[in-house]
């Protein structure tokens, strides 16, 4: 058997482990939160370099794999967004960062649910307007993440989806995209 | 989103604010004509001439696609005084005393 061919049959297990612990009741619902949040950042990993090597396979996947990254971007567990006056005690907003990112690793997380996302692009997948208009959505709503690294993931991310997306703006989706952009 | 852009470009973190006006560029080019009502946004950023780069790049593209130039008249009554040496503004003073 061909190796490429192997990996193609096995797509569909992959997939299976992939849905199985990328979720947030795995990363809630046990301890150890390290090691998690590492095993969903190689797996988002696998999907990113899955989707750029087998576009076709994984193009039937996209809305599934969608939802699930579009629910661990938001997947920020030890930060308040109410509180503005979080970094306060660490010397500022950049301070915080830098101190409680070495105990929190969620930002991995994050950074590779936003990176899958960008890879629908890269990859040249068949996506809906509807699809597009979504993500759009839900990125906006996260540029209040509080990580450099990972806002800037977003920032890009939603770069790359503007400009693939045409907006008319008589449509319905057009006003829809505008109503999110004002 | 502009409302978001608006919120990262108060921060002070330069990496930031170069990212985000880049993504000002693309919402512009999705959505020119009700983008630029809030041109106020780049205005006031050119204030603090950060990203200088990114910024000429975004009135470059604009020239290009002929968008909207009555909004560099807020550009020319800003900067009339500086920014003299650079050829593109002049070019774009001089667009802005053609139209009047």
């Amino acid at each position: 058997m061909k190796p490429l061919l192997f990996i193609v049959e096995k797509t569909n297990d992959i997939l299976k482990i992939i849905y199985s612990y990328s979720n947030l009741d795995f990363l809630q619902n046990n301890e150890d939160f390290d090691t998690k949040n590492d095993l969903i950042d190689c797996l988002l990993n696998l999907v990113e370099t899955y989707t750029i090597c087998l576009p076709k396979q994984f193009e039937s996947e996209v809305d599934k794999l969608m939802e699930v990254s579009l629910s661990l971007v938001a997947f920020d567990p030890n930060y308040d967004y109410n509180n503005q006056n979080q970094g306060e005690g660490y010397g500022g907003y950049d301070d915080y960062d830098y101190y409680v990112n070495d105990d929190d690793s969620s930002w991995k997380v994050r950074r590779s649910a936003v990176k899958v996302l960008v890879t629908f692009i890269k990859a040249r997948l068949n996506l809906s307007k509807t699809t597009m208009s979504e993500i759009i959505h839900h990125l906006t709503k996260r540029l209040i993440e509080h990580s450099e690294n990972v806002k800037v993931e977003i920032i890009i991310c939603l770069g790359l989806y503007l400009k693939n997306f045409v907006v008319e703006e008589q449509s319905s989706e057009g006003n829809t995209l505008i109503l999110y952009l004002l | 989103m502009l409302t978001r852009i608006k919120e990262n470009l108060a921060l002070d973190n330069d990496r930031i604010k170069d990212k985000c006006l880049q993504l000002y560029l693309a919402v512009t080019l999705a959505v020119p004509n009700i983008v630029l009502k809030h041109f106020y946004i780049l205005v006031d950023e050119l204030d603090r001439h950060i990203s200088k780069n990114v910024i000429l790049n975004f009135f470059k593209i604009l020239d290009e696609q002929s968008l909207n130039l009555g909004h560099f008249i807020q550009i020319h009554t800003k900067y009339k005084k500086g920014e003299g040496s650079n050829n593109y503004f002049q070019t774009l003073h001089s667009k802005v005393h053609l139209m009047g």
